[in-house]
């Protein structure tokens, strides 16, 4: 797979991407000493944050943005190298571990990052994040794939629910949950009691989505969606990201967030520096600077869980985060290899037609 | 040809002198021949079409019958199969066939938005073409084309809080005691946003037919005992043609490869054909599969398309009135 996707960028390269790199080159100035080219979330840049870095440093960060980890993966891949310094996947999990097989990670030096000792906690440097050896993650934020629920239309459900609910004739039409196949594929196993990692029966998953499915009133594709689906009524139960849950209370929704049962998705935003940087050193600045002296707005942009001692909470801070209780309830979904991504797209595919 | 001709034809073809040897008169000749003269105005446009149009079809169809990656992996036609999985094709199993029956369901979308953008497009162009005060027809033009100056996306988010189930219109009908519609994330949200989005690409065409539609034609078959539906059918209709073809098509061909608006609005029963192609370029990792799946799409509306124009041709010969292809 490695080699295929070396093949791909080459022909890609070769046939297409002579007028990109120009453009790309002119806009982000790669190679050049004094820049940072930071690829992340759009949660994850603004200049607020972004500029007191380049007056302190005198280091340009451009920025470009992307909305899933596959896009990241999909657009490094197909880029020259050295197009990008820095970027953001979700780690550890299917995705990262895709992005070290197909070698579009470079190791970080974490002499040149001493946040790393003064900042990051020490439950949250997870054995996950070094491949042979080498560091390739740093973590920013944690997440989780949580239970949403409008708790004056469905009640109070407490803080532990199971996935029963989603399969629940009583949330007819009310339903929304993520469309996308691995997290649906890894949801139903846990429903159905199998390893969601190497799932046993894929035509009992199968039926159960398809039961699923006619339940549900709508899909998300991102965290925006799912905050409108709660807004405008669309849904009153479902999935969606931590995040997700503390915008819509800030925007006085009333909205509870829970833990599944059978096991919930946790994620961490880590900070990579992407294969082929020619600004390494620049970069592990950068990366030194955002997970260590950055205000706390930052953090509270997004509303994720910082995993580091750079932002001082509150003991209701605290509470609300639930970082203990996060860590404990939550679970990492193993990498799946092409073959297995093709049979949940047909899965999948196959219950959303 | 007459010695008289021949002479008028030197004339126009003599060509000024240029100091031949030096490189100015080298330039000039240069300047001056077919073959410049024809780089200058086809080059441009052969440059722009090859770099958007030929180079990304040549690239989606060497994808598609590449195993993986084109030139370093084996030819497959395979990818193309698992879009038609024969064995439930000989089993009957029809249901099974989940890539065709999106197609369809997406192709019947398109018919149906295409449909709607004429049915709400012709009395507007009628107005506008045969009726409307000359000094008003820009203006009531302008209110068709500004829209355009929005952002697509921008305009498809404004259909969410007014087909939501807190939006305006079940609002209203919750204030009026009436229950509310499902109008958002199912295939009638995807229509309305698709025909709200296209339905000035079939007012614009179809208003330069009206316009040229001559209003005495209409009188005569009045005259001669036709009633409106009438008129319309026999007159107005084969007239205007032309125009709702051009419209027509255009819409059919953007409906069917629609992904941002069913994306929005459609939910899951909205789902279109384009929503299976991204998912192929991006979390599902499989780019041959997903360019076998537009090259498809693209075979498929086009033969669509050709149908549809011998239908219009045949049209036109019925009623041998104006009309016909595009």
């Amino acid at each position: 797979m490695v080699t295929g996707m070396k093949s791909r960028r080459k022909f890609i390269a070769t046939t297409g991407s002579i007028g990109a790199l120009g453009t790309i080159a002119g806009c982000l100035g790669g190679g050049d000493e004094d820049v940072v080219n930071y690829f992340s979330w759009g949660a994850y840049i603004d200049d607020d944050w972004i500029q007191p870095f380049e007056e302190d440093t005198g280091i340009t960060v451009n920025t470009e943005t992307y909305e899933s980890n596959a896009d990241a993966i999909n657009q490094i891949e197909t880029s020259p190298e050295g197009t990008y310094d820095v970027w953001t996947p979700s780690a550890p999990g299917a995705d990262f571990e895709r992005a070290y097989r197909n070698d579009l990670l470079d190791p970080i030096d974490l002499d040149n990052v001493p946040g790393w000792d003064e900042h990051i906690f020490e439950e949250m440097k997870l054995d996950e994040f070094s491949f042979d050896g080498e560091q390739y993650a740093v973590p920013m934020t944690f997440g989780f794939d949580g239970a949403i629920y409008n708790h004056e239309e469905v009640g109070d459900l407490g803080d532990t629910i199971s996935y029963d609910v989603l399969w629940d004739e009583e949330y007819d039409g009310e339903i929304t949950t993520r469309d996308d196949a691995a997290t649906q594929i890894w949801t139903a196993a846990k429903y159905l009691g199998q390893d969601p990692d190497e799932p046993e029966d894929l035509d009992a998953i199968e039926d159960a989505l398809n039961e699923h499915v006619d339940l549900v009133n709508t899909y998300w594709t991102s965290s925006a969606d799912s905050i409108q689906n709660f807004q405008e009524g669309e849904a009153s139960i479902g999935t969606s990201w931590d995040g997700a849950y503390h915008r819509l209370v800030d925007d006085d929704q009333p909205v509870s967030l829970a833990f599944w049962e059978e096991g919930t998705i946790g994620w961490f935003d880590c900070f990579c520096i992407a294969r082929g940087s020619e600004n390494k050193e620049a970069a592990e600045q950068f990366i030194d600077y955002m997970i260590s002296e950055v205000p706390r707005e930052w953090f509270e942009g997004p509303e994720y869980i910082v995993v580091s001692d750079a932002v001082e909470y509150t003991d209701e801070e605290l509470e609300t985060y639930n970082l203990e209780m996060a860590l404990e309830n939550t679970e990492f979904p193993a990498y799946n290899d092409d073959d297995e991504i093709q049979t949940y797209d047909e899965i999948w595919t196959d219950v959303t037609v | 040809m007459s010695s008289q001709d021949d002479v008028a034809a030197d004339a126009v073809r003599q060509r000024p002198t240029h100091e031949k040897g030096t490189f100015r008169g080298r330039l000039l000749e240069l300047a001056d021949s077919e073959v410049f003269k024809g780089s200058i105005t086809l080059g441009p446009v052969l440059v722009l079409l090859t770099v958007f149009y030929a180079i990304p079809v040549v690239l989606l169809l060497t994808y598609s019958v590449f195993i993986e990656d084109p030139f370093s992996s084996g030819l497959t036609f395979d990818h193309f199969g698992r879009f038609i999985d024969m064995s439930a094709v000989t089993s009957f199993q029809f249901g099974e066939l989940s890539y065709v029956r999106l197609l369809g369901r997406s192709l019947g979308i398109a018919v149906i938005v295409t449909v709607l953008s004429l049915v709400i497009s012709y009395p507007i162009t009628y107005y506008l073409g045969q009726y409307a005060p000359e000094r008003w027809k820009i203006v009531l033009v302008m209110l068709v084309i500004i829209p355009f100056w929005t952002s697509y996306l921008i305009r498809t988010y404004a259909w969410i809080p007014i087909l939501s189930t807190n939006g305006f219109i079940n609002g209203t009908l919750t204030a009026l005691g009436l229950p509310t519609l499902p109008l958002l994330n199912n295939m009638v949200g995807s229509i309305i946003g698709l025909v709200y989005v296209f339905v000035p690409f079939t007012v614009l065409p179809l208003y330069a037919s009206m316009e040229g539609l001559d209003p005495s034609l209409i009188e005569a078959s009045r005259d001669l005992g036709a009633s409106r539906w009438e008129a319309f059918r026999e007159v107005v209709f084969p007239l205007t043609l032309p125009g709702a073809l051009a419209g027509g098509v255009f819409v059919f061909i953007k409906t069917a490869a629609a992904y941002v608006t069913p994306s929005l609005l459609g939910g899951t029963s909205g789902r279109m054909y384009a929503q299976v192609i991204e998912t192929q370029f991006g979390s599902a990792f499989n780019w041959n599969f997903g360019a076998a799946l537009s090259v498809i799409l693209v075979v498929v509306v086009l033969g669509t398309i050709w149908i549809a124009m011998r239908w219009g041709i045949n049209v036109k010969g019925s009623r041998g009135l104006g009309g016909g292809g595009l």
